[in-house]
């Protein structure tokens, strides 16, 4: 959220209530229910930063808007944000970690815990694929196909999980007996 | 529902070199009339040569395959030739359009194959054409369509007798991800029609618009999932991201 109202500001000054229609004409159905509270408290946030600063309009008959425009060290910020490059290994998921724990402490039969969770992943890609059907815009459908091709990947990495347990009980034998 | 194919020990055993391979080794497989199932696996494991057993272009070396109730497994060529053309459609990955007739030929040799007049099989083969989006491609010959057209083409030419079961084999195979959207969608708007599919895919977009995956492994059924019938509140994108 802080980045994209950076970002909205760059383009433009903007008053709260711009800002929240801009993030949902971006964003669309991916990020639904943004709340003008919301933005006025990053915004607050974001001016106690100093990336952001507000001048007050007069406006007759009401009380003086305040319009937000970016500051140097904003538009500094955003700018490296934008060029930081976002390394993701996505092992820090909850089923790569109770995959290997659970074999070791005897909590449960690894490849049982696998078909269970390809199960979850094949069930979870057919509602992706629902999903994809009803989406519009470029936010919401590159979101769902992004969901669609890292569940392929994991389901194709539990698959390679399942060979790497077959070959090891293939070489060692004993493990299924005297373990 | 009714049960449109059942396949009870189906076993399909060939020899290659010294090596007895057991490309079908055992399969009880069961598709209500309605149902659309897509068999998944790791290449070997046997899906396309069940496939191909389901539809009479391969024999069994043993087991039952009943479709409609009936035994068809031990059927003549002649027979199967006609069953087929009346009772299943099949989509290759690679196409097999007659590169020589033009689209509207290609769908119409179909239908007058499978007893329609000419007249009629021409009005369906038109039909089907502006369904699967490709209306104006009647005329084209199949060498200019792009992958997806073809593919469009191919299922056209398919459901042209209406058969009672859709087999496809690695329908998206040859496509691009774009585009093997695109031919999911109309697959599973056939399917919410009322067409029986049966699909063999080592893709798991595609396994995945089925309702129900069965998983193979060295011929053999190894898992069955049910992925319709989900309860609680269907997907968002909002799901999908962190905020």
């Amino acid at each position: 959220m802080r980045e994209v109202i950076l970002a909205l500001l760059a383009k433009e000054p903007a008053h709260g209530y711009e800002l929240q229609h801009g993030i949902g004409s971006l964003f669309g159905e991916v990020w639904p229910g943004v709340n003008v509270g919301q933005v006025y408290s990053t915004l607050g946030r974001l001016e106690r930063a100093g990336l952001v600063r507000s001048i007050p309009v007069a406006q007759t008959n009401r009380p003086d808007k305040k319009v937000f425009e970016l500051t140097p060290a904003g538009r500094e910020e955003l700018q490296g944000w934008v060029d930081e490059v976002v390394v993701g290994d996505r092992l820090r998921d909850q089923f790569f970690t109770k995959l290997v724990v659970a074999s070791k402490a005897r909590l449960g039969d690894p490849l049982v815990l696998i078909d269970r969770q390809r199960r979850a992943y094949l069930r979870r890609l057919h509602e992706l694929n629902d999903l994809a059907e009803r989406v519009e815009g470029f936010a919401a459908t590159m979101a769902v196909e992004g969901a669609v091709l890292h569940l392929q990947a994991d389901l194709r990495w539990l698959e390679r999980c399942e060979e790497a347990l077959h070959a090891r009980d293939r070489d060692r034998p004993e493990r299924l007996t005297n373990e | 529902m009714s049960e449109l194919v059942r396949t009870t020990h189906l076993h399909r055993h060939f020899r290659q070199g010294d090596a007895a391979v057991r490309a079908v080794d055992g399969i009880d497989l069961e598709v209500d009339e309605g149902e659309f199932v897509s068999v998944m696996g790791p290449s070997g494991c046997g899906k396309s040569t069940l496939l191909y057993l389901l539809a009479g272009l391969d024999r069994p070396t043993s087991g039952e395959i009943r479709l409609e109730g009936r035994r068809v497994e031990r059927l003549s060529r002649t027979k199967w030739a006609r069953l087929r053309r009346r009772n299943i459609g099949f989509v290759f990955q690679t196409f097999n359009l007659v590169e020589n007739l033009t689209v509207l030929q290609n769908l119409e040799v179909q239908g007058i194959l499978g007893r329609q007049s000419a007249r009629s099989a021409r009005r369906r083969g038109y039909e089907l054409l502006d369904e699967l989006g490709v209306g104006d491609k009647g005329k084209a010959m199949p060498a200019l369509l792009s992958g997806g057209q073809r593919q469009r083409v191919a299922l056209a030419r398919a459901l042209m007798n209406d058969p009672p079961l859709l087999l496809a084999d690695e329908p998206t195979g040859n496509l691009d991800s774009a585009t093997t959207v695109e031919v999911l969608t109309l697959l599973r708007r056939f399917h919410t029609a009322g067409q029986t599919i049966v699909v063999v895919t080592h893709d798991e977009r595609v396994a995945t618009a089925a309702q129900r995956v069965v998983s193979l492994r060295d011929g053999r059924v190894v898992d069955e999932t049910r992925l319709d019938g989900g309860t609680g509140r269907p997907l968002t994108v909002g799901d999908l991201v962190e905020g």
